[in-house]
């Protein structure tokens, strides 16, 4: 009975603090009520018992050590008619006899119920009360109460630590009151993830934001894909939707130095990627925003950490759970080009305007409106040939969750298999180029209690990834597609049956996209991973209380092998298109590019190799109303890449740290802490190698104070936090050993001498060794943590400011070239960067009645970076000047609209005065690329000097990073039926449109294709400012088609969006059904992703990292799916 | 168990491995079997590779349709198209940027990598005769060291002349600065116009006086290529040459008044006659140690038709048009052979030269004889040559710039077909029957130099077929989409038969070029010299075409300064074509108004049939304060007391 009680209570609970909590006590002839006490004082536990129903005077002896609180109490309470019942922090102690006071039962009506949470799972020792009387009874084993009340109608009180309290009004028409209690989130209980360890959140000062994990469905294999918009402080955008290559750029508080940028990112506690681990097997996901947060990883932790731990055991029974969905995936956007008339008529139109002899007759644009001929007239939507509208995506998931006091363990395999979305040749069989992606994922963590005092974790995950793609990047495809015109040739020609590639060019240009697509081959992609750890943790409270020592090793390794087997079929087009047929009606063709029909086949691999090791000392311990904690932490780690050119690139990448923590608190209410990490680096001499870098951090919970108690209805909880510190970054893309020379052979540096061609010497100094030190940071943070009517609506709210220095910077601009050392650029400590913004979330969970739950979240992210001092030297102009312009920013023109014809006339009259009247007089406008016309787009002289050139550039675009990033998401629980959605959107990115087809006719030769919009363009007829293309011109050969496409802001644009991330609808099946196939839960739901955009760019998804659309878009996707738990 | 026991054991491993690990030198790996310099200098064969290197810099200009790439070896230039010879049809091709003067300094590869090239060159050699010295003298002797030191000093000089021919006078670096030295102490200025060319002949008669070899062919092994004393000679010769000519000695005022922080003026000021012919002299005395020293080493490529050497243009079966195309068309294999080289490069990009002046021919499926017919030739540059009987067959364009004005006495004619085929002395077909007869009557070069429509490409495999640009012809625009000539000519000297792979040399200076230095100074110092005559002959003879007042068909020899100036121009114009020679000349004569400040143009080729002769305007092109590069707006930010060129 005992044991069954206990179980049941650990599956519900959280971790197991009665399996684990050591007690050393010395009590001498004391009460029971000192012993109880004691115990409280030295542990978290909390004692219940009914008033009365325990002699708490009772004298008692005890003298025990290390024991756990089990063997206290059944010593305790040896002898005696008491029993027990431990729920991991709460002790209920009753009298042996009856769960209920004795009341007198004639004249009193029984009142009965079972108390559960919200899961239905039953809460066992819910105190139950009647308001004004002083009888109230506790919950059993199956969470049954009974009461005896007299009066009719009375009020019942529900209250239970760790859960909000709840009161019914009972009537007449039944006894029997069932109730579910709604979880209530402690502050003084929660610990939150930190820097190797956790801490209890009142306790915590550093920022960090933590992901709720039941919020991250997704159906992509990426779960990178899924971060954005879901966590303050973090920047992700999704570059494309490629399977299996669509993980998101991820940043922290965004950008601060042109290096390296990207957070730490920590799986169990080992640098690993994560974006191919299972969404299913994460426990929970924090980041680590500020310096005293991260100042414990050192230099790893400079742009942030993203800590991740996958699930662990549990005690309990087995648990099975099983989540299987299938999805329907379509592009968010798909670029729409132009149709051939559309193409051949504005086509004319450029040629005209040019002075030039239209290339396409009335006829032939007739004929192709007409679908005359397909071969003669061809009109291909190249795209639509090239991309399915459909692929498909599934996953199903199976783990199991249990254990004992003695073990624990979580296993759990997945698949995950995902169909992009490029066409395939149906003639084609000898090989498979289906866009595809697989993976196998398995996880097990497995925690063992070795001794009493010693507990071993054992984890291992990994996957088999298995990736098939066209022999063409679908970005290739995409920039054929771009680069070729719907009317130059058709699709495929066929003869006979037997298929003919058509193409034009003889060297192969201008190749065909549907070709590239279906027909070049395949490639396949292989990836397999390990992650396995090893952690042991030895309790020392034998040396003194509090203290434990741990020690973890980890193994990883990565490899992927790519096979490709290629092929360039040769190309054919009509020999002449005035006879294009020969008697049986077949296109006569004659080879325009010779190509082979032959696979070629190449195969290559890389992986990786990581080792790493940590050993920590922890200490943690309370006296009085003082609360002390240490940590000591020494690790190191080794990568190995392979296969590397370079023997300098093989050698494994090493990082060496000790870190240290020391926290104290006062009443939980002033808190204080300071972190160090110290550092070496390979990049820098011996006597500069190692760095050091503190914060420290300052909290206070203003709620905890007396003097707020008048507030504390309304605002339950406030803290305000500090924290301030350094932090530093030795590393760069592209260097190391910078203090070491580096000379490489290379044979464009050498020289033919003598009569038989023998090329001598090709030594190039690749860099030569410069000395150098840390690039530092100091970030400040400033938080407030408030909580608000009863805890219902909670605020995190952080500024933030990062001033970084000495960055390295290749110096590439500060050393004139005549001194000769231009082979490289030598790195100096040079530049300056400011990052400022703030980060915040909101959080709002209402249960408002039985059937109804909402729940509102959001958050958001600003950060503003700027050049304080870059690498380059002031500038001829101030607006050229680097300092003040975000990171990221580029340069252009400023277009001040379009040319009209009347200025073009100014123009000509001014050219026709005399030298010595034009001295005189100023001319209409600055001279501009090459002759224009009007319709042209017009440039700001910002100089002054009557010409555009590159002194009127100045920083027009921020850059396609966004500055701010939010998320807004709610749910809604109405009984067993619960709605979610997610919007994310991101603000202040901007984008300089440049390439084919989105600047018409820009390709040599007049190449490229056309968007649909073309129409909307200046033409004489309707010459409109408000138009998106300028004046049309042929061919950038002529003069006349290189002034509209120099970068302006004519072409920036805002690829600010906001989306419909998720909208999901699940339904959890009636117990009553599910129990009777045994299963525990069951739920269906659907799921739609990437639903809608609402942009002010609207040719392709304004997340892609693209210029003119040709990258394969991001995917939305419709899922069905299934959960269960056995 | 005993737990204490267990625990502290634990304890005792972490802490044991905590001390060893931070004991060892985690760190301490590094590349240990890299490459170092001190490792280089250690044997024959590091030594000679890293002087190799330094050779690098040296243009191969070969590759001009990729100037814009940022290696710092190779160093081509924009030249031939960047002058009236050629066009591009590459869009982004850097000569479109001088020809439209969009050119500034903030262009990023071209303008910006050939400063740096140079300038890295320099420096490599000053490193190179630094650490030359440590070699072990049973890898290198003393004297060879000797020799080496001095080609990298000679090297020095080249790169000094390459900098200033192209972006004016530079500063002048009097020591190998390290790279660590702080900004402030690098505020260098410009050298003038005298003190750049004076020191470029200072390191060069140091070089020659200091070990270089008087023939490098005399080390059959690692010899040729190298710089010896006639190739120091004839660079000396070249850079006297710029000095002396009008961009340089002050006559141009444009840069009247670029001067230094300090006040220097950078160009000298207008300069009396005398001044001038001092300076031209100069260039006279330096021709005739040339000719007295090596006069008999060099000589101009005299063969027969199939290519064998013969004794002279007056040898039976002397073959002018073979000759001539053979003197600088060198396969690699026949270095040795072509006494008319001075200076090439051995290492270069032929392929891409060979690609663009290659037709691109739909008839021929083996891309190894598809070309690219990427770089045409104005029709500007095929009206410059002379007829069959040394006329020029036009004397300049009407006011609408493209009607040209005839000399009747050159028997030119510019309209209807050639009856005949047009053959050579010895049977060569010229110009089949049927060729526009704006082709026809030419000289022989006109024939090496130029691939027009309807002209035959090469014999053997893939040749002998009939060149056709017309609009939808078999190498015209229509199907050639991006890869067509867009004069509707190609560049075909340096060409022949064969596919377009063939290993090359790279003249960089022939006989030619000095011939012409010296005929220009003679006729500032004493234009009436009989040597001026002579060499102008000797150009002619070759040529195959009437000479000035001797042989047969003479014709009469102006004595008037200008006049004979300008029958030096006209001459070089077709002798050294697309040589690189003629985008420095316009602007060293100061005639850029009159060739480079107006379009070029070309046959239609937009136009089938008689159509496509029409002459047409193929680009605009203007000219204003071109003479030079500006130099690199990011070395000015640095070095503020780096003038930029006056107009940038």
């Amino acid at each position: 009975m005992l044991l069954f009680t206990q179980i049941c209570f650990a599956a519900t609970g959280k971790a197991n603090y009665s399996q684990l909590k050591t007690l050393s006590l010395n009590v001498n002839n004391g009460t029971l009520r000192d012993v109880f006490k004691e115990i409280e004082h030295n542990s978290q536990f909390v004692f219940f018992y009914v008033n009365n129903a325990i002699n708490l005077d009772r004298k008692v002896s005890i003298n025990i050590k290390g024991k756990k609180i089990d063997e206290v109490l059944s010593d305790l309470f040896k002898g005696t008619p008491y029993t027990y019942h431990i729920s991991d922090r709460q002790i209920f102690v009753s009298n042996g006899k009856s769960e209920t006071p004795a009341v007198n039962q004639q004249s009193t009506r029984k009142l009965t119920g079972r108390v559960t949470d919200e899961k239905g799972e039953p809460l066992i020792g819910v105190n139950v009360g009647v308001e004004g009387e002083a009888l109230g009874g506790i919950t059993n084993s199956d969470g049954m109460y009974q009461l005896f009340v007299k009066e009719k109608n009375v009020t019942l009180k529900f209250s239970y630590i760790g859960f909000k309290p709840q009161e019914i009004k009972i009537n007449s028409s039944t006894n029997i009151y069932d109730v579910a209690l709604e979880e209530q989130v402690n502050e003084l209980e929660e610990t939150v993830i930190i820097g190797y360890g956790t801490q209890r959140k009142i306790s915590n000062i550093g920022a960090q934001s933590t992901l709720k994990m039941q919020d991250l469905k997704t159906p992509s294999a990426s779960l990178t894909t899924t971060l954005a918009g879901r966590l303050s402080g973090v920047i992700a955008v999704q570059r494309t939707g490629e399977p299996g290559k669509d993980a998101a750029d991820i940043w922290i508080r965004g950008i601060a130095t042109p290096n390296t940028s990207s957070p730490l990112i920590l799986v169990d506690g080992v640098e690993r990627a994560f974006n191919d681990i299972d969404p299913e097997d994460i426990e929970s996901l924090t980041t680590l925003k500020d310096a005293s947060a991260t100042a414990v990883y050192g230099v790893r932790g400079a742009n942030g950490v993203i800590i991740i731990k996958t699930k662990p055991g549990k005690i309990g029974k087995p648990t099975i759970s099983t989540d299987y969905y299938e999805s329907f995936t379509r592009f968010t956007k798909k670029v729409d080009l132009a149709d051939g008339m559309s193409y051949m008529r504005a086509a004319n139109e450029a040629l005209i305007n040019d002075g030039l002899t239209p290339k396409y007759s009335d006829e032939q644009i007739l004929n192709t409106q007409r679908r005359l001929d397909p071969y003669l007239y061809p009109n291909v939507d190249w795209l639509k040939e090239c991309f399915n509208d459909w692929g498909y995506n599934r996953r199903v998931n199976v783990n199991i969750r249990g254990g004992s006091e003695k073990a624990t363990y979580y296993a759990s395999v997945s698949y995950y298999n995902e169909t992009g979305m490029t066409a395939t040749d149906n003639s084609i069989d000898s090989y498979n180029s289906k866009m595809s992606y697989s993976r196998y994922n398995f996880t097990t963590n497995v925690s063992i209690n070795a001794t009493p005092t010693t507990k071993v974790e054992i984890g291992a995950q990994g996957y088999l990834g298995e990736g098939n793609y066209p022999a063409i990047s679908s970005s290739d495809i995409y920039n054929s597609a771009m680069s070729i015109s719907p009317v130059d040739y058709p699709k495929m020609f066929y003869i006979n049956g037997q298929a003919y590639v058509p193409g034009i060019n003889p060297n192969g240009g201008f190749r065909n996209p549907y070709a590239d697509a279906t027909r070049r081959g395949y490639s396949n992609l292989s990836k397999n991973q390990i992650y396995s750890n090893l952690r042991v943790t030895q309790n020392l409270d034998m040396i003194t209380p509090g203290l434990n020592v741990t020690a973890m090793y980890a193994y990883d390794v990565y490899n992927e092998v790519s096979l490709n087997q290629s092929r360039r079929e040769s190309t054919y087009y009509f020999t002449n298109t005035t006879v294009p047929y020969d008697l049986n009606g077949y296109p006569i063709l004659s080879k325009t590019y010779t190509g082979s029909d032959v696979l070629s086949y190449s195969q290559s691999s890389s992986g990786n190799k990581k080792t790493y090791l940590e050993a920590a000392l922890n200490y943690d311990r309370t006296f009085n109303d003082h609360r002390v904690s240490g940590l000591f932490l020494f690790n190191q780690q080794q990568k190995l890449l392979y296969p590397q050119s370079t023997l300098e690139a093989a050698i494994p990448y090493r990082m060496m740290g000790i870190a240290g923590r020391a926290t104290y608190s006062w009443k939980d209410r002033y808190f204080a802490e300071f972190n160090i990490g110290y550092n070496g680096a390979e990049n820098f001499s011996p006597k500069k190698r190692y760095g050091t870098f503190p914060a420290f951090g300052i909290g206070w919970v203003l709620s905890n104070e007396k003097f707020w108690e008048p507030l504390s209805k309304v605002v339950s909880f406030l803290k305000i936090r500090y924290t301030d510190g350094k932090i530093g970054n030795s590393n760069v893309s592209d260097r190391r050993f910078m203090y070491l020379d580096q000379m490489t052979q290379n044979g464009g540096y050498g020289y033919v001498f003598g009569p038989n061609g023998t090329k001598y010497g090709g030594y190039e100094t690749v860099n030569n060794a410069v000395d150098l030190t840390w690039e530092e940071a100091r970030k400040q943070d400033l938080g407030f943590d408030v909580k608000l009517f009863n805890d219902d609506l909670s605020i995190v709210f952080d500024l933030f400011k990062e001033r970084r220095k000495n960055i390295l910077l290749k110096r590439e601009n500060s050393i004139p070239s005549f001194i000769g050392y231009n082979m490289a650029a030598p790195y100096g400590n040079v530049g300056i960067v400011d990052n400022k913004g703030f980060d915040g979330a909101v959080e709002y969970n209402k249960r408002i009645d039985k059937d109804w739950t909402i729940s509102f979240r959001g958050n958001i992210t600003y950060n503003n970076n700027k050049w304080v001092k870059g690498e380059l030297p002031d500038q001829k102009y101030e607006w050229m000047n680097q300092t003040g312009q975000s990171i990221n920013a580029k340069m252009g023109y400023i277009a001040e609209g379009l040319f009209t014809q009347a200025e073009i006339d100014d123009m000509a009259r001014w050219e026709s005065l005399s030298n010595e009247n034009k001295a005189i007089t100023p001319a209409p406008f600055a001279t501009q690329f090459g002759t224009v016309k009007a319709g042209d787009i017009k440039y700001a002289d910002l100089n002054n000097d009557g010409k555009i050139d590159a002194y009127d550039k100045t920083y027009i675009c921020r850059g396609d990073v966004p500055q701010i990033v939010y998320g807004l998401g709610f749910t809604v629980v109405w009984k067993s039926l619960s709605v979610g959605m997610m919007f994310q959107g991101v603000q202040n990115a901007e984008r300089i449109l440049a390439g084919n087809s989105i600047q018409p006719f820009n390709g040599g030769g007049g190449s490229g294709n056309l968007f649909s919009n073309i129409e909307d363009h200046w033409t004489e007829d309707n010459p409109s400012q408000n138009v998106f293309y300028p004046r049309l011109s042929y061919g950038s050969e002529t003069v006349d088609n290189q002034n509209n496409f120099q970068p302006s802001t004519w072409w920036l644009r805002d690829v600010s969006f906001l989306r419909l991330k998720t909208l999901q609808i699940s339904y959890n099946l009636p117990k009553s059904w599910v129990s009777k196939v045994a299963l525990k839960n069951a739920a269906i739901y659907v799921m739609g992703n990437n639903l809608f955009t609402l942009s002010k760019f609207k040719l392709w998804d304004p997340e892609l990292n693209t210029d003119n659309g040709s990258s394969y878009p991001n995917t939305t996707s419709y899922s069905f799916g299934v959960n269960f738990t056995f | 168990m005993n737990m204490r026991k267990y625990s502290h054991n634990l304890l005792s491993i972490i802490s044991l491995f905590f001390v060893i690990t931070s004991c060892s030198n985690y760190f301490d790996q590094i590349p240990e079997d890299r490459l170092s310099l001190k490792e280089v200098f250690q044997t024959r064969d590091g030594a000679l590779g890293y002087l190799a290197g330094v050779y690098t810099y040296l243009p191969d200009e070969f590759n001009q349709r990729q100037v814009h790439e940022t290696a710092l070896y190779r160093t081509p230039g924009p030249w031939t198209a960047a002058s009236d010879e050629t066009e591009y049809v590459l869009a982004d091709n850097k000569a479109k940027m001088i020809n439209n003067n969009t050119i500034n300094a903030t262009e990023e590869t071209m303008v910006k990598y050939r400063w740096k090239s140079w300038f890295t060159g320099i420096h490599e050699a000053a490193e190179f005769m630094q650490n030359i010295d440590q070699t072990p003298t049973d890898q290198v002797s003393a004297s060879e060291k000797q020799q080496w030191k001095a080609e990298a000093k000679a090297l020095q000089a080249i790169y000094y002349f390459y900098l200033v021919r192209t972006y004016g006078p530079v500063p002048i670096l009097k020591e190998n600065y390290k790279q660590d030295t702080p900004t402030d102490n690098l505020q260098l200025s410009r050298g003038t116009v005298d003190e750049c060319f004076n020191y470029i002949v200072q390191l060069l008669q140091e070089a020659q006086n200091e070990g270089l070899l008087s023939n490098a062919s005399s080390d059959a092994v690692t010899g040729l290529g190298r710089i010896d004393k006639s190739i120091a000679q004839a660079f000396m010769i070249e850079a006297l040459t710029y000095r002396a000519s009008w961009l340089f000695n002050g006559q141009c005022t444009y840069y009247a008044n670029l001067a230094n922080n300090d006040g220097t003026k950078i160009f000298p000021s207008t300069p009396d006659e005398n001044t001038i012919n001092a300076n031209w002299k100069k260039v006279v005395d330096a021709c005739e140690t040339f000719f007295s020293q090596y006069g008999t080493r060099y000589q101009l490529m005299y063969t027969d038709k199939n290519g064998n050497d013969v004794s002279g243009p007056d040898a039976t079966n002397f073959d002018p048009y073979e000759s001539y195309r053979r003197a600088v068309r060198t396969p690699r294999n026949e270095i040795t052979k072509n006494k008319e080289m001075i200076f090439y490069r051995i290492d270069n990009s032929a392929g891409t030269m060979e690609y663009d002046r290659m037709p691109n021919d739909r008839r021929i499926s083996d891309g190894n004889y598809k070309g690219g017919s990427l770089l045409g030739a104005t029709q500007e540059q095929v009206d410059a040559y002379f007829m069959k009987n040394g006329l020029s067959p036009i004397t300049g364009y009407k006011a609408d710039g493209v009607t040209p004005v005839i000399n009747e006495a050159s028997g030119y004619a510019e309209s209807g077909y050639s009856q005949a085929n047009y053959t050579s002395a010895t049977g060569q077909i010229y110009a089949p029957l049927g060729t526009y007869m704006m082709y026809v009557n030419r000289e022989p070069r006109f024939y090496a130099d130029i691939t027009f429509n309807g002209q035959k490409w090469f014999s053997g495999t893939n040749g002998g077929n009939v060149t056709d640009f017309t609009y939808s012809g078999e190498c015209g625009k229509k199907g050639g989409v991006n890869d067509y000539s867009s004069t509707g000519y190609l560049v075909r000297k340096c060409m022949g038969s064969g596919d377009r792979n063939q290993a090359l040399v790279c003249v960089l200076l022939r006989l030619s070029n000095i011939y012409f230095d010296y005929m220009e100074a003679l006729c500032h110092v004493n234009p009436t010299s009989d040597n001026l005559w002579e060499y102008m002959n000797l150009i002619r003879h070759r040529a195959g075409i009437p000479m000035y007042g001797e042989g047969d068909n003479a014709l009469s020899r102006p004595t008037d300064k200008d006049a004979i100036m300008e029958l030096i121009r006209k001459e070089k114009r077709v002798e050294l074509s697309f040589e690189n020679c003629r985008y420095f000349d316009v602007r060293r004569w100061g005639l850029t108004d009159e060739f480079f400040n107006k379009p070029v143009h070309g046959m239609n080729v937009n136009g089938d049939g008689e159509s496509f002769y029409q002459r047409s305007q193929i680009v605009e092109r203007t000219f204003g304060r071109q003479y030079f590069f500006p130099i690199p707006q990011g070395e000015i930010d640095i070095d503020k007391n780096l003038m930029q060129n006056t107009g940038y």
